[in-house]
């Protein structure tokens, strides 16, 4: 009996010597370790702040579980009243109940980074809104001034319309009386400045009206609303028709003034700007129709008008040359274009040159051809118009003039000088044989 | 007389009733050993269920100084037969006590190392009392080490 005690002790003392970590810890010390480790524990997963943590202190449960599984009965006697299970469970549930308040926190959070959201989306819609009623204060406020100016400038078209009407009808009673008198003279080119500085306002107004819808019209951040009172007052204004107006006016007064080279240049400029500006605006004229066929008979007709004031200017010019042959008394057949001015110059030349005259060489020469035609209006006429050669030719032909008219000269200065010859020794025969014979 | 007789016979199963009454087998041992402080007076005293006395004697024995019990720790265990085992840190010496009566009877005072003991602690096992010290694993009862050397 008593070998196998000593049996089971050596047994017992080899168990103690191999039995791993704990083989030589005290009992006390493996529950003292295992309730730290537990309180430890316990307090951490209180105190949990985030899943990741939480998943750590899970891991550490399991493990404190697998490190204290072979002391379960010593912790069971050690935890009394507790068991080793049941402070184990006591952990899970405490993680348990953790897990659920870190997933409330974060649901709360969410919920408190929805509301910090939707706040600032509030806040950010109210400034919205604040940002909107004060651009839509700002826009009614513009939309005002626009249509004040538009009506404005509408009302000073059609007074303008009015004036040159008037100024129309006396130029063309002027005109009519064919008085060549210096104070008619003067008192047409008076009506015909007036009224030309008249319809370079007007035009100034139009397209001062068209910038400004457009230019309105134009702007990004317009509502379709907006746009629409846009278009109402362009409509309300009878935009185009005031563009037509304008473009008619153009065409009348070139189509009856007669121009100075520096008015054709200011008036081809005019018109190139008229005629930008109308490309630019047409998208928003477009808008201004209901129907496609009012839009398009609409459109066309300024497209037409343009074109018809291009070519009336051009007849302009070549009519205003053309008056400065008559001014000077020189019988021009009348010339429309450059191939008919060519023509008719070189016929002219032409007729000259059969029964040359110095004065008429004189008058075309030095009061039509040198200035003002070739110095003042030939530089304002574009080469494609009257070519080079056209220019050339009038230049050779007025040189050939030019020799004829010396040669004649020449020819008269020699019978002058023959002719006085002969006179001289007329008048000294004559003077000798009046003389007395003195007596001898 | 077959009065006297029967009062007689009552008497004695009564008598014999209360000096017979003995609970066992019983369990005296601990699960784990106490582990205590002593106070500036040598008493040790901690937990409800523990025992409290005065180890001012043993660090007497052992240093020959009580005072030098002052905050040291004193490891107790009890034992299957309610024998109690006490040391300390530096004591060479496992004593094993009877407790009765309000008091301990050292039973045994067991040499464990001369040289002092470092980390000593007890556990209970089936066989007896463990004790471990100086890395060296002890196997003790009321009689001393059972299995295990002194050094």
């Amino acid at each position: 009996m008593k070998k196998l005690r000593g049996l089971l002790t050596v047994l017992v003392l080899l168990l103690l010597q191999v039995g791993g970590a704990f083989a030589q810890s005290s009992d006390y010390e493996i529950i003292d370790s295992f309730k730290k480790r537990h309180q430890s524990l316990l307090e951490s997963i209180k105190s949990v702040q985030d899943l990741g943590q939480r998943d750590i202190l899970a891991n550490e449960i399991g493990r404190l579980e697998d490190e204290y599984e072979q002391h379960r009965k010593l912790l069971g006697e050690g935890l009394y009243p507790e068991s080793f299970e049941a402070s184990i469970v006591r952990l899970r549930d405490q993680l348990k109940n953790s897990t659920e308040r870190l997933l409330l926190a974060e649901e709360s959070r969410k919920d408190k980074v929805k509301i910090v959201e939707i706040t600032g989306k509030v806040d950010a819609a109210g400034k919205k809104i604040v940002e909107i009623t004060a651009q839509n204060e700002e826009y009614r406020a513009a939309i005002d001034r626009l249509s004040r100016d538009v009506q404005e400038q509408s009302a000073r078209i059609q007074q303008l319309s009015v004036e040159n009407a008037a100024l129309q009808e006396n130029i063309r009673a002027l005109q009519l009386e064919s008085r060549k008198d210096k104070e008619s003279i003067a008192k047409l080119r008076e009506l015909t400045d007036k009224l030309y500085a008249n319809i370079r306002d007007r035009e100034e107004l139009i397209v001062k009206m068209m910038d400004s819808l457009f230019d309105e019209y134009s702007k990004a951040d317009l509502t379709d609303a907006q746009k629409k009172n846009i278009l109402a007052i362009a409509q309300k204004n009878d935009y185009v028709s005031k563009i037509v107006t304008t473009i008619d006016g153009n065409i009348n007064y070139v189509g009856t003034a007669l121009l100075t080279p520096q008015d054709v240049n200011v008036i081809r400029d005019q018109q190139k700007r008229l005629a930008i500006k109308w490309d630019g605006i047409k998208p928003f004229v477009s808008k201004l129709y209901p129907d496609e066929q009012s839009r398009a008979r609409d459109i066309s007709m300024v497209d037409g008008r343009l074109s018809d004031l291009k070519n009336g200017t051009g007849e302009a010019t070549w009519r205003s040359i053309q008056q400065v042959f008559t001014a000077n008394g020189v019988a021009i057949e009348p010339f429309r274009n450059a191939g008919e001015f060519s023509s008719r110059v070189l016929a002219y030349i032409d007729e000259q040159l059969k029964n040359p005259s110095r004065e008429k060489y004189q008058v075309f020469r030095h009061k039509i051809w040198d200035s003002p035609i070739k110095d003042q209006w030939l530089p304002v006429i574009p080469l494609d118009e009257l070519t080079e050669k056209q220019r050339a030719d009038i230049e050779e032909r007025v040189a050939l003039w030019d020799r004829k008219i010396s040669a004649a000269f020449s020819r008269w200065v020699v019978i002058g000088v023959f002719a006085a010859a002969i006179l001289a020794l007329v008048a000294v025969m004559i003077r000798k044989k009046k003389k007395p014979t003195l007596p001898a | 007389m077959r009065k006297a007789a029967l009062v007689w016979f009552l008497a004695i199963l009564a008598l014999s009733g209360c000096a017979s009454v003995t609970l066992k087998p019983v369990d005296f041992s601990w699960s784990y050993e106490s582990v205590l402080t002593a106070d500036s007076a040598g008493y040790v005293r901690a937990e409800p269920k523990t025992i409290a006395f005065n180890a001012g004697e043993l660090f007497r024995a052992e240093t020959k100084d009580p005072a030098a019990a002052a905050g040291t720790i004193v490891r107790i265990i009890r034992d299957y037969e309610g024998y109690y085992f006490i040391t300390a840190p530096g004591f060479r010496h496992v004593y094993i006590f009877n407790g009765a009566s309000g008091k301990l009877t050292l039973k045994k005072k067991v040499l464990i190392a001369e040289q002092g003991m470092v980390k000593p602690f007890f556990n209970r096992r089936d066989l007896g009392i463990e004790l471990v010290a100086n890395g060296q694993v002890y196997l003790l009862n009321r009689k001393g080490i059972v299995a295990g050397e002194k050094k």
